[in-house]
């Protein structure tokens, strides 16, 4: 019950909607139903019965005028249903959205894309049935079933109680369908979503797949699964269709007999006439159909249900990472230099290990700081932190002075320029994604930074150049490709601080070197960043820092890094293919 | 047909996908070859419908044996019978209803199913142009949403529609045996009905089918974000990617709400027409005065409603079917998406290979009149490590796809041990070779199960060993859970150092006699990739690699390196004898120096 209240909750603006429907859905349809049943009743007793004409054409009439409004209180009702269903879903959508752009990495690592779409799209797809057909169905139901039996009583008592018999029975059932189909469609969601999330992992995987001739391994996974679902679709739809829908039908059919028998019985005996026999045959029928309808009523709510849980999951998504109240939002004019760094004795952890300890660094704005250390060494972490992506278990992290949690998230952000090692790039124009950060940004200014990130050329040879729409993760481009596309889309952003984490690695050597030039070129408007693996990425930094384990092993320019022939000297003679004189040593 | 997906225009979030057939019964006779599959199935099930139905019809005849007969008569005795009967009946139906349905559902889903199977199929013959052409999001609805779209279709409506239209002609068989002259005033009211729905079905179609466009755009739109969720905070987009999304669901509330417009006069048609035949039945029937009796009259008011149920119900299902064609066109139209590349007539298994790649003459390119390689000739001796190097783009990842065949050559030959590679079949030649590309996938699972996917019967020791070689075990050993540690999709906890040598790992254990490796090591630190290196030199004996990186250290040891520049293979040649041409490979060299 707490769902159906929290949907309507979120049906804001178009509550009316719903309620004039259900004004016309119920409030007319049924009255108009149930009089043309009776004109029809009149018109035979009249006519047949008495043999009286005068007020035939005038019953035919009302007839026709009442059938005509039933259909257009029907077309009214339901399109103002599924308007108001249309709208919740539309707010529900926006609104889940809208979280998900709050929500961390960490969520989006543990969940999978395709979960979540099952969750935006067939979810919310049976919340949205629920709206538009099974609450004004089963209110319609409820109804139709009472004053069909207030009509037969005061017509005619010991015929109406033959469906008072039977009701008790139907209501026991009625709960009985509940119990039996909920497991069910739970399990149907489940094995549906699982689906889903092999399907959407697949296709991401289409190259790897490829790569190593695993189709027919894939198809086996999948048709275990596509086969799984065949199964819990089949239960799921059986439980109604095949055991429940037939014996509340054999009810309904048997009340008809029963009317039949025991009508036939009173009119021999002369209890009513043909006209009230003809009007219980008729709305037997209107109040057996609401009986059979109330069990698919009850079999959809229990859908409604378990995905209403599955949305309202991600709806009350805790998230931990979010601007505190009253959050610090710099003020733009300001001219004093922005990009100022700090980590004081920050420690991170990650699944209980400890990703970074103790780090405490600085840069002052418009330095180029560089970062190096092995593979999973928490260098990606840092820029992370910087971020908030992820919050530091215990230390800090200021930005010209302000410890990024007392900034406003977005105003944090917008300090940061960041290309990432995971190059991400949209299905869209280049233009488009060179101007992701800043979609007003004009063409000059995308050419621009595409050049300083000597993307220009590349671009410029494409088939539609920088209006060439390219594919999701970038694929279609070569590595190097992305990696400057990404470089420009950072640089476009112009923040005071830019992180370039390996964004050149896979980057011919003189391409690099020309991007240094072009950084070096816009040296001194962002503090820079610079994580990477290549001794000539960071060589020309202010300063460097050598991560290992998670801790700052060294740090120290270029020289006095070489100086130190620590790991930096290390990696500098391996990549020079120089002799390290430490061997010699030994 | 080489290229026919490649011509595709690329589509992107907002951009409708354009169909251009119109609405034919073509999606449908599709999908005969599936339904003729469970023909039995489907025959059995309407068998059991049609006792269900014509065990239902009796009522109205009995209501007029008791109305006409048994009460005039005063026949107690027949009514109870009657009753009696009447229940014998009711059970029957329940019966058949029941077989019915589980007979229904079992086909419509085993079909569903099935399309399913093949649609999976058919997208993984699909060559990258495909995936790389549309958002993935796309993609996804049609296996898995609209196929559960049309389930429904398959499981009901097509017997249904027959179902409908068999107690139609029943229906009508009734009512022309009880009286034949106000059954063709019945008859009469189905003129309006046809113009109607002619009227109506091709707005109804289109709007029908932008429906399931603007669903489809925002699907990918809202996938594609979740996937580039962290980009888009980055960048601080957030309002405006809400913003597109929000008009992209108002316009999705927009057009289902101008489709339930006209789906809901569909009802109400029929009704109403329903009405007015009805009174004409009362109205005639009386007029003609004696000549018919009053149960005649009753019967066929009652029949008069029943013959417009199905015609309703018909009208129902013309909905459904609408919506069936709209997805079944989008579900079809993915098979028949030629793979671009598969085996050609008469391909042969390549057998176990030593190693002899030769390209000669090999002109290629993506898009026409856009050549990436001209002429390109080298060989590669079995066991040979070939070095590719050159500026980004300059087509070195290119040579390596052409080699497995991902894409075709336009003119030229590769041949692997003499064996043109477009002449085996794809399974034999890319079994043979170990790639591993650029981005690296991790998929769901552990890592264990990561690294068996290069060989899927390999043992744990195997994998193990493989992690080893590539120094990728002591990470892989202070995770939590060591191998068994889950990771997902993005890789979750991994660095990109990580997942690059755990998709190492995966391509060693492939034991590949062609080994490809596309900047495999390019976000490893160097420490670690001089102990890959280490690992590798042995792993290298016997196997003809190609190793395309950027960082000398990798380069500098392999047999042979080409350097690829202007679409061609500008300089071949050891370190050594490239250095001394002070070439392009010289400068590429020394800039690296960095004093």
């Amino acid at each position: 019950m707490t769902q159906i209240k929290w949907v309507f909750e979120n049906m804001k603006g178009s509550k009316w909607k719903f309620f004039i429907g259900l004004i016309f859905h119920t409030g007319a349809i049924i009255p108009l139903l149930l009089f043309s049943s009776l004109l029809i009743a009149e018109f035979v007793d009249q006519v047949f019965t008495n043999g009286d004409m005068s007020n035939a054409y005038l019953l035919i009439g009302l007839y026709l005028l009442v059938m005509f409004l039933r259909g257009a209180a029907h077309h009214l009702s339901n399109s103002l249903f599924d308007s108001a269903s249309a709208d919740v879903l539309a707010n529900f959508r926006t609104f889940l959205y809208k979280k998900l752009q709050t929500l961390p990495p960490s969520f989006f690592g543990q969940n999978r894309t395709g979960d979540i779409m099952m969750r935006l799209t067939g979810d919310l797809e049976i919340m949205r049935h629920f709206v538009s057909w099974v609450m004004p169905f089963a209110l319609h139901c409820v109804v139709l079933f009472i004053s069909g039996l207030v009509v037969f009583y005061s017509t005619n008592a010991i015929l109406a109680s033959i469906l008072l018999v039977v009701s008790p029975v139907m209501a026991y059932l009625v709960l009985k369908v509940r119990k039996v189909s909920a497991p069910l469609h739970t399990h149907l969601r489940e094995t549906n979503s699982h689906l889903n999330a092999r399907v959407q992992e697949t296709i991401a995987a289409n190259r790897v797949i490829k790569a190593f001739v695993r189709e027919d391994h894939e198809l086996l996974r999948f048709d275990k699964l596509n086969d799984e679902y065949r199964k819990a679709a089949i239960d799921s739809s059986c439980v109604w269709a095949s055991k429940f829908g037939p014996i509340f039908g054999a009810f309904g059919n048997g009340v008809l007999i029963t009317v039949f028998v025991v009508g036939g019985l009173m009119l021999v005996y002369q209890q009513i006439t043909i006209g009230e026999f003809l009007l219980f045959y008729n709305l037997n029928w209107l109040v057996n159909t609401s009986m059979r309808q109330a069990g698919i009523v009850i079999n959809d709510s229990q859908r409604f249900f378990s995905s209403t849980q599955k949305v309202m999951q991600l709806y009350y998504a805790r998230c931990d990472i979010q601007s505190k109240e009253n959050a610090y939002v710099p003020d733009e004019n300001a001219d004093a230099p922005a990009g100022k760094v700090e980590f004081e004795n920050v420690s991170f952890k990650y699944a209980k290990t400890d990703v970074l300890k103790d780090i405490t660094l600085s840069a002052e704005p418009g330095q180029t700081i560089g970062i190096m250390g092995p593979t999973g060494s928490g260098k990606s972490t840092l820029a992370m932190l910087m971020a908030r992506f992820a919050d530091v278990n215990s230390g800090s992290i200021k930005i010209d002075g302000v410890d990024v949690h007392d900034y406003d998230l977005n105003a944090l952000r917008k300090k940061i320029g960041m290309s990432m090692q995971d190059v991400f790039l949209f299905s869209n124009t280049i233009d488009a994604n060179i101007a992701y950060g800043n979609p007003d940004m004009s063409e000059e200014s995308v050419v621009d930074y595409a050049k300083s990130a000597d993307a220009d050329s590349f671009i410029k040879r494409m088939p539609d150049g920088y209006d060439t729409i390219i594919g999701e993760r970038g694929v279609g481009l070569s590595g190097g490709q992305k990696q400057r596309i990404a470089l420009a889309r950072a640089l476009a952003y112009e923040t005071p601080v830019l992180i370039l984490d390996d964004t050149t690695s896979a980057v011919d050597m003189e391409t690099e070197k020309y991007i240094q030039s072009q950084l070096a070129i816009r040296k001194g408007t962002h503090t820079t960043f610079i994580i990477a693996q290549r001794i000539s990425s960071v060589k020309n930094a202010d300063k460097i820092y050598i991560i290992e384990n998670g801790s700052i092993s060294e740090s120290g320019t270029h020289d006095e890094l070489l100086k130190n022939k620590g790991y930096y000297y290390d990696i500098y003679c391996l990549q020079q293919g120089i002799k390290s004189e430490k061997e010699e040593v030994r | 047909m080489a290229d026919t997906s490649s011509k595709q225009k690329r589509n992107k979030y907002d951009v409708d996908e354009s169909l251009d057939s119109p609405f034919s019964i073509k999606h449908f006779s599709k999908s005969v070859k599936y339904i003729k599959r469970h023909s039995k199935q489907l025959v059995l099930a309407l068998i059991f419908s049609v006792i269900a139905i014509l065990a239902g019809l009796t009522f109205p005849s009995m209501l007029r044996i008791i109305t006409d007969k048994f009460v005039p008569e005063k026949n107690i005795l027949g009514i109870i019978i009657t009753g009696i009967v009447g229940y014998l009946l009711v059970l029957t139906i329940a019966f058949a209803e029941s077989k019915r349905a589980k007979i229904s559902a079992k086909t419509g889903q085993q079909i569903v199913s099935e399309i399913r199977h093949d649609l999976f199929m058919h997208l993984q013959k699909l060559p990258f142009d495909y995936y790389d052409s549309r958002p993935h999001g796309k993609i996804l609805v049609r296996v898995v949403n609209y196929v559960n779209s049309v389930a429904d279709f398959f499981a009901n409506g097509l017997i249904n529609i027959i179902l409908e239209l068999l107690s139609l002609v029943f229906i009508l068989f009734f009512m022309f045996f009880t009286n034949v002259r106000l059954s063709l005033i019945v008859l009469v009211g189905l003129v309006p009905f046809a113009t109607y729905i002619i009227l109506v079905k091709n707005v109804q179609r289109k709007t029908s089918r932008t429906f399931s466009n603007k669903n489809s755009n925002l699907n990918a739109y809202y996938q594609e974000s979740i996937d580039g969720m962290r980009v888009t905070q980055s960048f601080d987009r957030e309002e405006k990617n809400y913003s597109i999304a929000y008009k992209m669901a108002k316009e999705c509330a927009k057009w289902f709400v101008r489709r339930s417009l006209i789906v809901h006069t569909m009802f109400p048609a029929a009704i109403i027409i329903s009405a007015f035949s009805t009174a004409a039945v009362y109205l005639i029937g009386v007029s003609l005065g004696e000549s018919i009796s009053i149960g005649v009259i009753i019967a066929m008011g009652s029949y008069c409603g029943r013959f417009w149920e199905p015609i309703q119900n018909l009208g129902n299902l013309y909905n459904s079917v609408i919506d069936t064609a709209a997805y079944l066109e989008r579900i079809f139209e993915v098979m028949d998406v030629e793979p671009a590349i598969s085996d050609v007539e008469g391909a042969y298994e390549l057998e176990d290979i030593k190693g002899e790649v030769k390209f000669e003459h090999v002109f290629f390119e993506y898009e026409k009149n856009v050549p990436i390689l001209k002429d390109v000739t080298f060989r590669a001796k079995p066991g040979e490590s070939i070095a590719l190097v050159g500026p980004t783009g300059a087509g070195k990842t290119t040579v390596v796809n052409l080699l497995a065949r991902f894409y075709d050559i336009k003119s030229g030959s590769i041949t692997i041990d003499g064996h043109s590679i477009h002449d085996v079949t794809l399974t034999s030649l890319r079994k043979q070779m170990g790639i591993m590309l650029q981005d690296t996938f991790i998929f769901t699972g552990t890592i264990m199960e990561n690294i068996k996917y290069g060989r899927l019967d390999a043992s744990d020791e195997e994998a193990i060993n493989a992690a080893k070689i590539v120094s990728a075990h002591d990470f892989i050993m202070s995770l939590p859970n060591g191998y068994e540690t889950v990771v997902t999709e993005r890789g979750g906890s991994l660095s990109a150092g990580q997942r690059q040598l755990i998709s190492f790992a995966r391509t060693l254990l492939a034991n590949p006699k062609v080994l490809i490796l596309d900047e495999a090591t390019s976000a490893i630190d160097t420490k670690t990739e001089l102990l890959v290196q280490k690992g590798l030199q042995s792993l290298l004996k016997g196997r003809t690699s190609f190793i395309i990186a950027h960082r000398l250290s990798t380069i500098k040891n392999c047999d042979r390196i080409l350097y690829i520049d202007q679409k061609n293979i500008a300089e071949a040649g050891n370190h050594e004898q490239l250095l001394q041409a002070h070439g392009l490979y010289y400068s590429l060299y020394t800039s690296q120096l960095t004093e």
